[in-house]
């Protein structure tokens, strides 16, 4: 998928379409259930490339921070896209933002200022740290291709209290 | 440019007799933000911490800089020096810093109450998850 491609997605209305909550409340029908869900996996990685693509043109240039922060390539795009679809239909579409060595982290925030932020790169592994809403903390390395995500998806739904 | 150079020359020169060599644990330390996605309505994020290619985070000291009416002024000079708009500040006690296993460092080599953050480890989670420490004890400003 390239970048002028998702240019052309990221025209549709992806926050309002996902937030229609009070359509499918008002259809409250399992075939409806079922098709909300297929909505959202068919939006997330658009939403996740609308995203990404901000943050691109914001971070293209070295020194993007006012610091000397690495360009943001756009290499990471299919990573980040893969990765985040790839999580179970249950965990929201994450907040994304840039990091000084080019990177991109996806993040999820909790009660009581817990967070997980998982780093993706042009690279095959990515770089998690958490803070749970008890206070207790993570963090290690995974494969980005990794098909078993049974940690990371039990991390990222302790943070947002769905475990 | 002229006025650049004006302004630094007339902060050290009001600065010269006031140098303090330590940190204590109270002062309030300023890291300026000039990209809008490191922080949200969440607060501010780890990125905004994660140290740069030297393995520090460059920071100012807020407290300071206050009690000499100095703050603003600095602010306008580095964002005039990097040519670009500080979109936020985050701000975080030294001892928040010092509690995380990170240490803060006085270098004025460029400016006047400027430190670093140093002692981040090598591998990239460890320093996320101290970045994340720092993020979750600070707040925007």
């Amino acid at each position: 998928m390239t970048a002028i491609a998702l240019t052309q997605y990221s025209l549709l209305p992806i926050t309002a379409r996902i937030d229609e909550k009070p359509y499918f409340a008002s259809h409250n029908t399992q075939s409806t259930r079922q098709i909300n869900h297929k909505a959202i996996n068919i939006l997330r990685p658009i939403a996740v490339a609308n995203q990404f693509l901000k943050i691109q043109q914001e971070c293209s240039s070295e020194g993007w921070d006012g610091y000397d922060a690495k360009r943001v390539e756009d290499k990471i795009l299919g990573n980040a896209i893969s990765f985040v679809n790839s999580l179970d239909e249950k965990i929201p579409i994450p907040e994304i933002c840039p990091e000084p060595d080019g990177e991109i982290a996806v993040e999820w925030y909790g009660e009581n200022k817990s967070t997980i932020s998982i780093s993706i790169g042009v690279g095959d592994i990515i770089n998690y740290a958490a803070i749970f809403p008890d206070q207790h903390k993570a963090n290690g390395t995974d494969a980005l291709k990794n098909e078993n995500k049974t940690i990371i998806e039990f991390y990222i739904k302790k943070v947002l209290g769905l475990e | 440019m002229k006025i650049k150079q004006l302004l630094n020359f007339i902060l050290r020169k009001s600065l010269a007799s006031n140098k303090v060599e330590v940190i204590s644990s109270g002062e309030v330390l300023s890291r300026f933000l000039f990209n809008g996605n490191q922080f949200s309505l969440n607060g501010v994020k780890q990125a905004a911490f994660l140290p740069a290619k030297n393995h520090e985070t460059s920071i100012f000291r807020k407290t300071k800089l206050v009690q000499f009416s100095l703050y603003e002024s600095i602010k306008e000079l580095i964002a005039s020096e990097r040519g670009m708009q500080i979109k936020g500040v985050a701000l975080i006690e030294a001892e928040k810093i010092q509690l995380a296993d990170l240490k803060v460092e006085i270098e004025e080599s460029k400016h006047q109450w400027h430190a670093n953050i140093i002692g981040w480890p090598l591998e990239k989670h460890q320093q996320k998850q101290l970045a994340l420490i720092l993020a979750q004890n600070s707040s925007l400003e």
